[in-house]
């Protein structure tokens, strides 16, 4: 059995806990609660047989001026990058966030995630816009946590990265 | 009638010459009247007499500052009597009263029982968790419960310490190794112990057994020592570290609590209660005895002939050093009347001769034996002798009474004086 923590990095209100909540719990819900610090879950999945245990940091979204907290951070096998579509702000933002954690951490396993997708006919980005932030990332993923789309699969794209990391590595 | 007087010129002017000799007398006469009025009604009116005495009475209490002055003795009887109905009739008014007092008391006392200071083999404390958690990544290497304790998932609460950890780091600044160390909620301590790779914490309920630090260290040194070089390498994979599982289950049992402090443990609330009522009812007996204590001091110090030059009251010991007079009344009687068995007390009584007026006539008229029909009364150093006591007794009695402590002179009298002293 390997574990392996994952923190879920973005702008507030992207929906990162809400993706978690889906993700480990299988419920949504309307209301915002904003995550103070951090929040953590774990949820166990097999990967070709093997045990993996996703320890997931949801941490305190960050706005244009924050920064995140950097401590939290440490130790961290891959991170989960989550815009919201509706908001063009927050895709800034993460550029942001990804630039600062790869400077500070080196190149990690990640998926960029695509939030609230089932409000499409409000989406303020353009695939053109994504192109720059989704160069290194593992893979991009439209997701909508109120729906369940395509949640689970985020999640897992980055655990089998890393499991694979890890056979490469031992 | 003043109208009448006033169409009478010859009355008139009777009055004007009466006002002009008598007028001031009358005047102050009246106000006498009014005077006298005013003080008969405040002997009589239960209410001006409450409204005086409740004006004079605090500025008499101040007067009498000394706390030995008759008034002090007068009110004490009074004052216990009245608390002793108030806690028969209501024992909760005077617990109310007292417990801003008592309260603390007992609190520090129970506090006293459980603090760290007082760390030793029968405090009640369990070691309830062992984690070994990796430094970096705050993932859990591994776990170990003591027995019959509830599972908890490991992966969050080492999770969870990571999470506070970093907190507490990123938000005052701290450098790693200076950083959590001791957790505190509740009865509940998390103890940390840093190396360069791993953490090891330990759950602890209760208070910190002083063992626990320096196996936790060893243990901590020894997984180092081990596993320098997989720990260099951890990459979330646990199963190269299982035999720590053993190492773990070894501290547990090191520092496992005796049957007595599980007893301890299991029973606390009880053993607490129990004190602090022992602690309650030692209070209130305390209270008891020095009331009592004192109560009979108070009268020995009254009584003629008896003076008391030392005490001494403990727990079960009470000592009494007094002078007293041959004539003074019986001491033991006096400490029987206040509920003391005569043995209770260790009593060590001296003669002296008392310069107490009764006891000097109690001792002169032992002495002289007057014959019947005479009295002997004393009056500072005089003693005067009414009756018919007959010529060669009197003579004698002049010649012993310079012998006798404390008389100087004995004359006739034909009548007593009320101010003089007479035996009762």
């Amino acid at each position: 059995m390997i574990r392996k923590k994952i923190c879920m990095l973005g702008a507030t209100m992207v929906g990162k806990t809400s993706l978690v909540r889906q993700y480990v719990d299988s419920l949504f819900d309307e209301k915002y609660q904003q995550t103070i610090g951090v929040k953590i879950d774990k949820k166990t999945l097999f990967i070709e047989s093997e045990e993996v245990r996703l320890m997931l940091w949801d941490i305190q979204g960050e706005d244009d001026s924050g920064s995140t907290r950097d401590a939290y951070l440490r130790g961290m096998d891959g991170y989960l990058l989550v815009v919201d579509s509706t908001r063009r702000e927050t895709l800034i933002a993460a550029n942001s966030i990804h630039t600062r954690v790869r400077d500070m951490m080196g190149p990690l396993p990640h998926v960029l995630v695509i939030n609230k997708c089932d409000l499409s006919a409000e989406s303020q980005i353009m695939d053109s816009d994504l192109q720059a932030l989704s160069g290194d990332a593992l893979s991009l993923v439209r997701t909508s946590a109120r729906t369940g789309q395509h949640v689970e699969s985020c999640f897992e794209q980055l655990a089998s990265a890393l499991s694979s990391v890890r056979s490469a590595s031992a | 009638m003043n109208a009448l007087a006033t169409d009478n010129p010859a009355t008139a002017e009777f009055e004007k010459l009466r006002g002009l000799l008598v007028g001031p007398e009358q005047n102050e006469l009246e106000a006498l009247q009014q005077r006298i009025q005013s003080l008969e009604s405040q002997l009589t009116g239960i209410q001006e007499r409450a409204a005086f005495f409740s004006e004079a009475l605090p500025e008499c209490l101040d007067m009498s500052g000394n706390p030995d002055s008759r008034l002090h003795r007068s009110l004490m009887p009074k004052v216990d009597q009245v608390v002793h109905t108030s806690v028969r009739s209501d024992p909760n008014i005077l617990a109310e009263a007292l417990y801003p007092i008592m309260g603390p008391i007992i609190r520090k006392t129970v506090h006293k029982l459980f603090e760290s200071g007082k760390r030793s083999q029968w405090s009640p404390y369990n070691v309830e968790q062992l984690f070994v958690i990796h430094r970096i990544s705050g993932l859990v290497i591994s776990h170990e419960s003591a027995p019959g304790i509830a599972y908890h998932d490991a992966d969050m609460v080492s999770g969870m310490l990571d999470a506070v950890r970093s907190f507490v780091q990123e938000a005052f600044d701290s450098h790693e190794f200076d950083g959590l160390r001791l957790m505190t909620v509740g009865d509940v301590n998390v103890r940390i112990e840093w190396s360069p790779h791993v953490v090891l914490a330990a759950v602890v309920r209760g208070v910190e057994p002083d063992s626990l630090r320096p196996a936790l260290e060893a243990t901590l040194s020894d997984i180092h020592a081990r596993y320098e070089t997989q720990l260099d390498s951890f990459n979330g994979d646990s199963g190269p570290f299982e035999a720590i599982s053993p190492m773990l289950n070894g501290v547990l049992a090191k520092t496992a609590p005796s049957r007595l402090s599980h007893f301890w443990r299991n029973y606390r609330p009880f053993v607490a209660i129990a004190t602090t009522l022992i602690v309650l009812t030692g209070i209130v007996w305390m209270i008891y005895e020095s009331s009592k204590w004192n109560q009979l001091l108070d009268e020995l110090a009254r009584e003629p002939g008896i003076v008391v030059v030392n005490q001494e009251q403990g727990l079960g010991h009470k000592k009494l050093q007094v002078l007293q007079d041959p004539y003074a009344r019986n001491i033991d009687a006096i400490i029987e009347r206040h509920e003391y068995q005569a043995n209770s007390i260790e009593l060590s009584a001296s003669t002296f001769y008392s310069d107490d007026e009764i006891i000097r006539l109690k001792r002169a008229t032992a002495s002289l034996s007057p014959p019947a029909g005479t009295d002997i009364y004393l009056n500072e150093r005089t003693l005067h002798v009414v009756g018919e006591p007959g010529d060669a007794w009197f003579e004698g009695a002049e010649k012993l009474v310079p012998f006798i402590q404390g008389i100087q002179v004995i004359e006739r009298a034909t009548d007593a004086s009320q101010e003089w002293t007479s035996l009762p």
